[in-house]
């Protein structure tokens, strides 16, 4: 198949109307195959130790600069989930990107933690493993299948700290129990996931991304009202329409007055958020939201924003 | 659905576990909690401080282990986090014992210093893979399908 040609119609006028110039670019890296990455689990090995030991059975790593414990997998002898030490829950396979959310939440040691759209569970397992297995992480999925993958995972990484539950995520704001941190890593329509995923631009269009947008804007109310006073939420989604992220994110400053962006400081390439889109014209402060796309950092798109909840 | 187990019967188990693996310095940091009569599973003891009113709750915690008529068979976590500390009751298994054991197949031949029936811990190297029970002259694969690695 003629690698060009999966880039539907919709997809790519969605992406020239928002990059411009860097259509092409953003193109051309969306079809680029994409390296595994790993993340150790330091929950059960140490760093430096299994990164040997899996270096002398012959893989070949580079190291991500922008996560601790991530690498990139240059070579490996055989598939990643077969090898002894992915069954021994010594590293998870998750993408590079997709490492840094839990990161930007950062969660102290002994914190009670929401993370309100967990499955498969690789952010689960970072922000326990960020918080040594102390405190306590709810951990809800409302999908029984893969509410069975994210208990699989949590299982296999040795995390003992955390409650699963299936809930609809927008049921959150309801409960009496508030939250220091909340992660809403919420469901999207994966623009930046074309190298993974292949088969997304066939199915993506503008009607789901609106459709997103509508069940992102109630999760993200949720997932605020959650938390305590001085809580921190970190946004985060593998799309890079504006509809799923700076329009979210206006949207919750507009209806929450308490909400306040917080500048991200990690040392990556990101391109600016942005702030003008159609007729819409979105806070200044959603400039220190991290857009991510293909091409800055050799990984998937992603967009994360991280808000505290002040009084 | 899962209840605390009583302090009487954590007591029983830790001891039971100390005992059958001479665990001395093992510290046992955390909660036991119990759905029917056979599953255990562990929490850290800060559960007590959130409110879980109105949340639908699946699962709690890590999967320990489970009760074996007179013995308890512990999960491959739980083998990870005392295997360190055992001092008897496990078995190290060479590379080709190993294979075998990943594939879910019983262990027929290996070195039985220092092993009672029951449950005995499966190592290789510094890693832990599991527990499988020992009759006497054969070790019986108990790894769970998804522990297992599939040609």
């Amino acid at each position: 198949m003629n690698k060009k040609n999966i880039l539907s119609k919709q997809f790519k006028d969605y992406f020239k109307e928002l990059l411009q110039k860097e259509a092409k670019e953003f193109f051309e890296w969306s079809l680029k195959p994409l390296n595994s990455c790993i993340r150790i689990n330091t929950l059960k090995i140490n760093e430096k130790e299994i990164i040997e030991r899996l270096e002398k059975k012959g893989w070949v790593f580079n190291k991500i600069s922008f996560v601790p414990n991530g690498y990139k997998v240059i070579e490996k002898p055989n598939p990643i989930g077969k090898s002894l030490e992915h069954l021994l829950g010594y590293f998870y396979v998750q993408e590079s990107a997709s490492m840094i959310p839990p990161i930007v939440l950062n969660p102290e040691k002994h914190s009670i933690v929401l993370d309100i759209a967990a499955a498969p569970g690789s952010k689960t397992t970072s922000i326990a493993q960020i918080m040594k297995n102390t405190g306590i992480i709810v951990a809800n999925e409302p999908e029984m299948n893969r509410l069975r993958v994210l208990r699989s995972n949590i299982q296999r990484m040795g995390v003992i700290n955390t409650i699963i539950t299936r809930m609809d995520g927008r049921s959150f704001r309801k409960i009496p129990q508030k939250f220091n941190y909340v992660l809403l890593d919420a469901p999207c329509s994966a623009s930046g996931t074309v190298r993974r995923n292949l088969h997304i631009p066939k199915m993506w269009s503008l009607k789901a991304v609106e459709k997103l947008s509508k069940l992102q804007k109630q999760l993200i109310l949720s997932s605020f009202d959650s938390l305590e006073q001085n809580g921190t939420l970190v946004y985060s989604t593998c799309s890079v329409t504006v509809e799923e992220n700076e329009e979210v994110i206006d949207f919750l400053l507009e209806k929450r007055g308490t909400a306040k962006i917080e500048k991200i400081n990690l040392k990556l390439k990101k391109h600016e958020p942005i702030l003008e889109w159609k007729e819409n014209e979105f806070h200044k402060s959603i400039k220190n939201a991290l857009r991510i796309l293909p091409q800055d950092n050799d990984s998937e798109g992603f967009f994360v924003c991280k808000i505290k909840r002040v009084e | 659905m899962a209840i605390i187990i009583s302090r009487n019967e954590k007591k029983e188990l830790i001891n039971y576990l100390k005992e059958r693996y001479s665990l001395e310095d093992f510290k046992f940091n955390f909660d036991f909690l119990r759905s029917g009569k056979e599953k255990v599973w562990i929490i850290p003891p800060e559960f007590n401080k959130i409110n879980l009113d109105k949340m639908r709750i699946e699962f709690v915690g890590s999967y320990f282990g489970s009760y074996d008529d007179k013995y308890f068979r512990l999960s491959v976590e739980a083998c990870q986090l005392i295997g360190p500390f055992a001092k008897k009751n496990f078995v190290e298994l060479d590379e080709e014992n190993l294979n075998k054991w990943i594939h879910g197949k019983n262990i027929l031949e290996f070195n039985s210093i220092n092993l009672t029936k029951g449950y005995v811990l499966i190592k290789n190297k510094k890693d832990f893979y599991g527990s499988g029970k020992f009759t006497g002259n054969i070790i019986l694969n108990m790894l769970a399908k998804n522990r297992r690695i599939k040609d």
